[in-house]
């Protein structure tokens, strides 16, 4: 991955609330750069985004 | 350098019974079996360049297979009886072999492709089969990144275009993040399909997922028509600047009508701005009506000194009345019953509430303390003046373009009419495309509108919510990853401009859809291509692929001293290339390439026996060629 992408990643990413979050986005996007993301993928971080904030 | 660069040679390809080409095998592979950094291949003039960057292309991005009969047709060779067709291209990719056959079948008017993995498999099977890492890169746009058409090297450059930006995006694949987006839109479409499909019989919602449907497809035609007034705009912008950079440039060759030029736009210019104060000052004062006409003063004043008469006293205001009716007497004795209270409640109206009180309290104080002066009339007379002045320098202007004209200049006049055209065509572009954004807004809005009444409809409110911030995430990664990318892209090119452009500074500010050079000064025609080079070399050098760099025509419209001057920095910034040149191209362009070590020169020519390939440097220097040679 070039360096510049990841940098852009990781800084977009670090604004999510929690580390399980931050890494499911992260997964996604790094899988949709290297054309390898499944809708089942998008769903998951959906979801999981919902659960959190149900938790909170 | 990224890290694990997939590194992609070509090796050489083949054409069989192709239109022009024949039968003719190019190789470009040293005796060690290693590719020649630069391979220089003259083509006459006509369609064996552009046949051959045409199949270059078909044969990376697998797209032939959706050519139509007529496409496939005008490869073969005219009067031929050959059944088929075939094009080869032999590719190192990262150590390993490969052959891209594209089959053309003259009797069905189809391609399809084969591909042989020769370190791999062996055998050759059937489809478009190049490793996994790159198929899915290989489109068509990001294709023609490295096939390149060298008239496109202007566009990077070109105010009006935005390939720079582009080719960032298609190299680095950042469009594979658009295309996410767009996946989660379409989570989104099944989301709501699936809730509606489970209540299916409510009518109301079928409507609001057609008015829905609708307001997207007006939004979206807008959106279209706006974007292609602005890129009008845009492009209209650009071509005023140069025919005015022209004309500025011809003005100055006579010293007197530059003058005179210089003192009228000088003039203009601080009317312009006397006018921008003077403006401001007639707003400000128009906010106080007692400054507006006398009349209007002394008026004012009347119903000052009126209200001051008609004293309210506080007690008397709706408050007072409100209270009242809650009383059991009222303040003359008498007992307030059910039918008064609701009297009074409803009289309690007619008077003034503390606020309002308040208000009219205000505005006589305000009245009581304003004077009048002359002050705005005078503004407005002097912005009547200084409106006619602007007029005068304008007409100046306008007089000097014309005896400029006038002047017998035949590039002048024509330059002066499209001038004229263009700023017509800017004017009323400039009416229409706030018209349009207002009605963008418009559409939008109603579409948003309509999306929020479904999602509620569907109670998806909430996934919507969380899928749009998933799809923004998308596009902040996308628009942070560009910015990081051009700023390590802007450093490299200006680091590789002041290797090739030594007699002056010359360096690239900023990527804004186009390459935009630091400072005022424009470039000449070889140092913008110099400068577009070394960008796209810059890119390459960065991306995530070490790809071969074609170029058809790299020196075609250029003269003979930017030509050399083109020639000189090519070597130094691709791992592989590959020049299709005419015999027209060589003359100073090739010149450097004869000093170099590991170049190869090869020509296309035609005898008795058909086109051949001809690797010889002599035969190279000498040959002539036009279209008649094929």
């Amino acid at each position: 991955m070039n360096p510049e992408i990841a940098r852009a990643i990781d800084d977009v990413c670090n604004s999510l609330d929690t580390d399980e979050l931050r890494r499911a986005v992260s997964r996604l996007l790094y899988n949709a750069l290297n054309n390898q993301f499944r809708t089942s993928d998008i769903l998951s971080v959906i979801e999981l985004m919902q659960s959190e904030d149900n938790d909170a | 350098m990224p890290e694990a660069q997939t590194k992609v040679k070509i090796l050489g390809w083949r054409y069989e019974n192709i239109r022009g080409l024949e039968t003719m095998d190019v190789n470009l592979e040293s005796q060690d079996h290693t590719p020649y950094p630069i391979t220089l291949i003259m083509m006459p003039n006509g369609q064996g360049k552009t046949t051959t960057m045409e199949l270059l292309l078909a044969a990376f991005t697998g797209g032939a297979e959706h050519w139509g009969r007529d496409q496939v047709l005008e490869l073969r060779p005219p009067g031929s009886t050959a059944n088929s067709g075939e094009f080869q291209l032999r590719l190192l990719i990262d150590g390993q072999r490969f052959v891209v056959t594209l089959e053309l079948d003259y009797q069905t008017g189809s391609a399809s492709y084969a591909t042989t993995r020769i370190d791999i498999s062996g055998g050759k099977e059937p489809g478009h089969n190049l490793p996994s890492s790159l198929k899915h890169v290989f489109k068509d746009q990001f294709v023609k990144r490295f096939i390149f058409d060298g008239e496109l090297v202007k566009d990077i450059l070109n105010g009006s275009k935005d390939e720079a930006e582009k080719t960032i995006r298609y190299l680095h694949n950042l469009d594979r993040l658009e295309e996410l987006a767009v996946a989660i839109d379409h989570v989104k479409d099944d989301m709501q399909r699936e809730r509606e499909t489970a209540s299916r019989t409510d009518r109301g919602l079928t409507r609001l997922r057609n008015q829905r449907d609708e307001a997207f497809g007006q939004m979206r035609q807008l959106q279209t028509r706006l974007a292609q007034l602005e890129s009008q705009f845009n492009e209209a912008t650009t071509q005023l600047e140069q025919r005015e950079t022209f004309l500025q440039h011809r003005l100055a060759q006579s010293e007197q009508l530059q003058r005179r030029y210089e003192e009228s736009q000088r003039q203009l210019e601080t009317v312009r701005r006397d006018l921008v104060l003077k403006g401001q000052a007639a707003i400000a004062s128009f906010r106080e009506p007692t400054m507006a006409n006398r009349l209007i003063f002394s008026r004012l004043n009347q119903l000052s000194s009126r209200l001051q008469r008609l004293k309210l006293p506080e007690s008397t205001s709706r408050q007072f009345f409100t209270e009242l009716a809650e009383e059991e007497f009222c303040v003359c004795g008498r007992p307030i019953r059910s039918t008064e209270r609701d009297a009074i409640l409803s009289r309690a109206e007619s008077y003034l509430g503390h606020d309002e009180y308040g208000v009219v309290n205000a505005i006589k104080q305000e009245i009581r303390n304003s004077t009048y002066d002359d002050s705005l009339t005078d503004t407005i007379n002097n912005l009547t003046e200084l409106l006619t002045e602007e007029s005068r320098h304008l007409s100046e202007l306008r007089r000097i373009e014309l005896e400029q004209e006038n002047s017998g200049d035949d590039d002048v006049r024509q330059a002066a009419e499209e001038r004229d055209v263009l700023r017509a065509k800017l004017t009323s572009l400039d009416e229409k495309i706030p018209s349009f954004q207002l009605a963008l807004k418009t559409a939008k809005d109603n579409y948003e509108s309509l999306q929020r009444k479904f999602n509620e409809a569907t109670q998806t409110v909430e996934f919507i919510r969380k899928a749009d911030k998933l799809k923004d995430i998308t596009r902040q990664t996308s628009a942070a990853a560009l910015r990081n990318l051009k700023a390590t892209i802007i450093e490299n090119t200006n680091r590789r401009i002041a290797d090739v452009i030594h007699l002056e500074k010359i360096s690239v500010e900023a990527i804004d859809g186009h390459l935009k050079l630091a400072g005022k000064g424009g470039a000449s025609q070889g140092q913008s291509l110099a400068i577009a080079y070394s960008f796209l070399g810059s890119l390459f050098a960065n991306s995530a692929f070490g790809l071969p760099f074609v170029v058809d025509s790299p020196a075609g419209p250029l003269d003979l001293e930017v030509r050399h001057e083109v020639a000189t920095m090519l070597p130094g910034l691709f791992d592989q290339l590959i020049l299709l040149v005419m015999s027209g191209e060589r003359e100073a362009f090739a010149d450097p390439f004869y000093q170099l070590a590991g170049v190869q020169f090869l020509t296309v020519v035609k005898d008795s026996s058909g086109p051949h390939c001809v690797a010889e440097i002599e035969t190279f220097k000498k040959f002539q060629g036009g279209k008649e040679d094929i």
